[in-house]
């Protein structure tokens, strides 16, 4: 992988786990997955984050990793909301789902979001993150 | 002139033919017959009036002797006496016979026959004859209006006993002399006007020479004597038929003289004795009632002599031994002095009757008992829900005595929660008459609360004995508190068992989370070093939080496969393989390849619930991945699917390590395990059989240790 390119400029992961976030830009640095990583330790702060930079393309990110087991307002909350937010807001923004869930359920009801494009679960590794989509 | 000699005259001469001389000569007859002598006694005149008297003599057939010497007054005065006493005789005789024929007029008349007469001469019958007036009627003609000839009545007798009667006709003629038939008319020659009539013919013969000189005889309509003896008959033989049937004995009784008058021969059957028994002892029909009885018998008896009729039941000795009971019914006459003189009655056999009584009454007697002895309290229930009846049972129940319930509304004695219950079992009961329908109320108890009580209760309001709706129930308060706190504590245990399944969800989960993160950090931080010493502790760290993660997943399963319905879907094995492959493929990493077959048979769809066959695939392939045998060069897994209509037969063969017989059935087990070496949860073939007993499956194995393992299920499809 050429070390000076990066997959996408800017990576948000939602999650409240620190471990997840201290582990997920690790590895997303590592393998050059992105430039800057963006750890949001929850999905009212997400949003509050997209709303605020909603005209500032480029503080958005490109990607965002989002968990679902999150206290106050979790992964499928903040979805409701993210559709809320202008189409300038979801053009730029890829998400995946990123959970240690391992209910079917909650596989299936990500997947027919139509702002989710993937899904994947725990941990965060090399191999996963190959799957992920280009952009 | 003497009156009767003028009658004579008048009758036998004419008056106007007597010469003066003549008349004159009756006037001296005349007065010889009041024993005068004549006024000329002269001996011309005496031969004159003699000869004259003779003459008038002989017209009645009186020859005097032609002797002129008696022409004397004293034999004149013999001949005119003679004469008037022949004279007083002819007029006699001509008023018998007139009398006579009036008087077979009037008979022939009476009795609808008429008479005729033909002249028969050598041995044939002559025309015309003679019909009286009453023939014609028989004929139904009017008189003289067809001529009396034998022809023209022949046109009356029915075509078919024409031949009949000429028959008997010329055999009296010929032989007998006299017929006696009965034959068919048709009155005035109507065949709708058919008559029976008898016919008697009497041939009349000269007394001199024996020769035949006519056929007399009558004719009389005896079809209504036919009816009325068809119909007597008829009455008889219907009469006699009843008599024979009849069971009942009637009787008449002279009280004057105490003798039996008559008593009908049923006395056979009903005493066993016969009517002369009964004659010769008059006191027979006492005797034989029973002794328990005699004494009401003579009681109501006492009536008669009132004049009141009687009707008394009592029984008696039958002939054969048996006791038969009697009704019997007597109706007396009194004569004018007020005294008892008669009676007549009639005895029937009502032991029948008398015996299905008592057996009723029996039977009620019992039934009461029953009713009263039973435990079940047993109510009848007006349309309008008032008690109309209660058993002591009801009474002991709820403390109320029977009066204080009976007429009172069931609503006074039901708790009000239940008041919707009963209206609910009336409309019920009127949809189903006759139909029991169970119910479950409560009652009130005098002085302490309220009782449960259960038990049925049926409409038959159009009932043939009662009327009402019937009810039968039992105390079964502790039955109820008893069902009531089961029922409660099972709600409470349900809803234990669901807080306990979200919560070994949602544990699994929580404690799942924390674990991948440490499982990612260590696969970073493995990528981050290349010390030997660091990637063997970090090694052994991600073996043993996976076995921690595995046993978290075995236990999210098995607390899925509980929680969750079953979900039916058409099921594509190959591609569930593939998935269970690819999730498996980490197991294989540090180990020689494993062979994987894959044969699958489908002759139909198969359904059943995926995420249930994927979990039990899942955990027997991936112990068949785990217990491999390391000794053998070419390691296998195959899995053998057919589906048919009944269902899937699924075969999981290996030829790993195997597992001893003795393992055989405790494999299954929650928590066991066979080797202390493996990593499992133990919980896995426990999963395979829950799994499988969800869906309705089926499971065994064939192992042997060293040489393999196969796995047979069968799951049937589902709906």
């Amino acid at each position: 992988m050429d070390s000076n390119s990066f997959n996408y400029e800017k990576v948000m992961v939602v999650d409240d786990a620190e471990i997840d976030r201290f582990l997920a830009k690790k590895v997303l640095t590592k393998h050059a997955f992105a430039r800057e990583v963006l750890p949001v330790d929850s999905a009212v702060n997400a949003l509050g984050y997209l709303s605020e930079n909603q005209e500032n393309k480029d503080a958005l990110p490109d990607l965002i990793f989002l968990d679902i087991n999150m206290p106050r307002m979790n992964g499928f909350d903040f979805l409701e909301e993210y559709k809320k937010l202008p189409e300038s807001v979801k053009k730029k923004c890829i998400i995946v789902m990123l959970s240690s869930s391992l209910l079917p359920e909650d596989r299936e009801l990500a997947m027919n979001n139509p702002y989710v494009c993937q899904f994947l679960n725990k941990p965060l590794t090399a191999d996963k993150l190959k799957e992920v989509v280009n952009p | 002139m003497n009156k009767d000699i003028r009658h004579l005259i008048s009758k036998y001469f004419k008056e106007s033919d007597l010469s003066p001389a003549h008349a004159a000569l009756f006037g001296q007859i005349s007065q010889l017959l009041e024993d005068k002598p004549p006024a000329v006694p002269e001996s011309r005149v005496s031969t004159a009036i003699f000869r004259q008297l003779q003459a008038a003599l002989n017209v009645f057939g009186i020859c005097e002797a032609n002797d002129v010497h008696k022409t004397g007054i004293p034999s004149l005065i013999a001949m005119a006496r003679r004469l008037k006493k022949e004279c007083a005789d002819r007029i006699i005789r001509q008023q018998k016979l007139l009398r006579e024929m009036k008087h077979l007029k009037t008979i022939q008349s009476l009795a609808s026959a008429g008479s005729w007469e033909l002249p028969v001469t050598n041995n044939t019958l002559e025309l015309p004859g003679y019909w009286s007036d009453e023939l014609y009627a028989v004929l139904g003609v009017v008189p003289g209006s067809v001529d009396p000839i034998s022809d023209n009545y022949r046109e009356y007798v029915h075509p078919d006993d024409r031949q009949y009667l000429s028959t008997e006709v010329d055999k009296a003629i010929q032989v007998s002399g006299r017929y006696d038939i009965e034959f068919r008319l048709f009155r005035a020659g109507d065949p709708l006007q058919q008559r029976v009539v008898r016919e008697i013919g009497e041939l009349v013969r000269d007394e001199a020479s024996g020769q035949s000189i006519s056929l007399i005889g009558v004719t009389f309509d005896i079809s209504d004597i036919r009816n009325t003896e068809r119909a007597l008959f008829k009455a008889n033989v219907e009469l006699r038929r009843l008599f024979n049937v009849m069971e009942d004995v009637f009787f008449s009784v002279n009280m004057e003289q105490h003798t039996l008058l008559q008593m009908s021969p049923s006395c056979v059957q009903l005493y066993g004795y016969s009517v002369d028994e009964f004659f010769r002892d008059p006191d027979l029909w006492f005797s034989l009632i029973h002794d328990d009885d005699k004494e009401s018998v003579l009681e109501s008896n006492k009536r008669l002599s009132k004049g009141e009729s009687n009707l008394c039941e009592y029984r008696i000795h039958h002939k054969n031994g048996q006791i038969r009971w009697l009704e019997m019914r007597i109706t007396p006459t009194l004569g004018h002095d007020g005294l008892l003189v008669r009676i007549d009655g009639i005895s029937s056999d009502i032991t029948k009757r008398r015996e299905a009584e008592l057996a009723l009454e029996n039977s009620e007697l019992k039934f009461r008992s029953l009713l009263e002895n039973s435990n079940d309290a047993i109510t009848v229930t007006s349309e309008e829900l008032k008690f109309v009846f209660v058993t002591q049972s009801m009474s002991r129940m709820i403390g109320y005595s029977v009066e204080e319930i009976t007429g009172t509304s069931v609503f006074d004695f039901i708790h009000p929660d239940d008041h919707v219950t009963v209206n609910g079992l009336v409309s019920q009961m009127q949809e189903n008459p006759a139909r029991p329908i169970h119910f479950e109320i409560r009652f009130r108890v005098k002085g302490s609360g309220w009782i449960w009580t259960e038990g049925s209760v049926t409409n038959h309001l159009d009932g043939d004995i009662v009327n009402g709706y019937i009810a039968n129930f039992r105390d079964v308060t502790y039955k109820i508190r008893y069902r009531k706190a089961l029922e409660a504590s099972n709600n409470r245990l349900k809803k234990t068992n669901n807080e306990l399944d979200r919560f070994v969800y949602s544990v699994s989960h929580d404690l799942r989370a924390p674990l991948a993160s440490v499982l990612g950090l260590i696969e970073y931080t493995t990528s981050e070093t290349a010390d030997e010493n660091v990637l063997q502790d970090l090694g052994m760290m991600q073996g043993s939080i996976e076995k921690l993660d595995r046993f978290i997943l075995d236990i999210l399963d098995y607390s899925r496969n509980v929680r969750l319905n079953i979900k039916v879907q058409d099921i594509d094995f190959r591609q569930l393989l593939t998935e269970i492959r690819d999730n498996l493929k980490f197991l294989n990493v540090d180990k020689p390849p494993i062979r994987f077959d894959v044969n699958i048979q489908e002759e139909s769809v198969f359904r059943s619930d995926e995420g249930r066959i994927s979990i039990l695939l899942n955990n027997l392939i991936s112990n068949a991945m785990r217990y491999y045998d390391p000794g053998k060069p070419e390691p296998f897994i195959e899995v053998n699917i057919s589906l048919g209509q009944e269902g899937a037969n699924i075969t999981v063969k290996d030829n790993g390590i195997g597992i001893e017989a003795a393992y055989h059935q405790k494999i299954f087990d929650m928590f066991f395990r066979v080797s202390e070496k493996s990593n499992g949860s133990g919980l896995g073939l426990y999963l395979v059989k829950e799994t499988i007993e969800k869906l309705k499956g089926r499971i065994d194995l064939q192992s042997v240790p060293g040489v393999g393992t196969t796995f047979n299920i069968f799951l049937p499809n589902l709906f």
